[in-house]
């Protein structure tokens, strides 16, 4: 299988294949549905912890 | 419980009114278990004004005949289109999603639901599965007029049936929360879904005589299974997400003013 790994800054990533941002909940709401390790990253809807 | 995305095929779509529609949906293999009080989200094709699925009661499931049947009120685009649905046609369907009615522990004769509108959806499967574990339901389901009272030949094969209308055109006139069965009998837990003005007069009343009572919200929600965030309701926990920790509410864990 291609490597497809990528480094965003100090963010490593196995691809680069993300979801769009707050799409996506938290990825845990999809698991039913897809294997949510296939992708390379998850961008949440914001951070709870600080707001 | 784990969350399916199905194509189901219509077997039936069967005009109840000229703003309802019950559709059949069955599948070639056997459909996941589905509890009363939970609902799907339906994929609107050929719809082009339609980009979201439309959350959908679950009705009644049929096990003999490995079908689901969807109660629909013609509101939009959305809904439009799923009315015009035909035999063969299929569905893409997210189910089953939420979470269903609190089933009692002790056989019960004491049990009421509530329905108002389209909101005796629910309250058919519900009323079906109380009746098959040794319950007697009691159903109280209200309407504008007798044109909007719809599968009361299904309620009555499960348990007693009182009706009101607006216009006195069946059962009582008045409101559901005006009948004359809450003055007769002592109930012991009401379940509802209808308009919220309605769920709020039953919590009301259900406070205001100890009566346990659970509430199936029908916050405006998009996704229906937790991720959009757009349903939330203010609770004892926090906000909460209808869609996926209800759409049933113990009222106790609402901050209705009751």
């Amino acid at each position: 299988m291609a490597d497809l790994s990528v480094n965003i800054g100090e963010l490593q990533m196995k691809n680069p294949v993300m979801t769009a941002s707050g799409t996506f909940g938290y990825g845990e709401e999809f698991s039913d549905f897809i294997d949510i390790t296939r992708i390379g990253g998850i961008i949440v809807k914001d951070d709870p912890s600080q707001t | 419980m784990k969350k399916f995305i199905l194509d189901l095929t219509v077997t039936e779509n069967i005009k109840l009114h000229a703003n309802y529609v019950l559709l059949k949906l069955t599948s070639q293999s056997l459909l996941p278990e589905m509890l009363p009080g939970q609902f799907a989200e339906l994929r609107v094709d050929g719809s082009p004004t339609t980009f979201l699925r439309r959350p959908i009661s679950i009705n009644f499931v049929d096990k003999r005949r490995n079908e689901v049947w969807f109660l629909i009120q013609l509101i939009g685009d959305g809904t439009r289109r799923l009315a015009e649905v035909n035999s063969g046609d299929v569905i893409n369907v997210v189910l089953p999603l939420g979470n269903g009615y609190t089933m009692p522990q002790k056989p019960s004769d004491k049990l009421l639901l509530v329905g108002g509108g389209v909101g005796t959806a629910p309250m058919l499967y519900l009323g079906e599965q109380l009746a098959k574990n040794g319950h007697k339901p009691t159903f109280l389901l209200g309407a504008r007029s007798d044109k909007d009272l719809l599968q009361l030949e299904e309620f009555v094969k499960y348990g007693e049936v009182y009706t009101t209308t607006e216009d006195g055109s069946h059962g009582e006139k008045g409101y559901v929360t005006q009948h004359s069965i809450l003055n007769k009998v002592r109930f012991e837990q009401i379940y509802t879904c209808g308009p919220k003005p309605m769920m709020v007069a039953v919590a009301k009343y259900a406070k205001s005589n100890q009566i346990e009572c659970e509430v199936s919200l029908e916050n405006t929600m998009a996704c229906g299974i937790g991720a959009c965030l757009c349903c939330v309701e203010n609770t004892t926990e926090g906000h909460l997400c209808v869609c996926k920790e209800g759409p049933v509410f113990n009222i106790n864990k609402l901050l209705w003013q009751i």
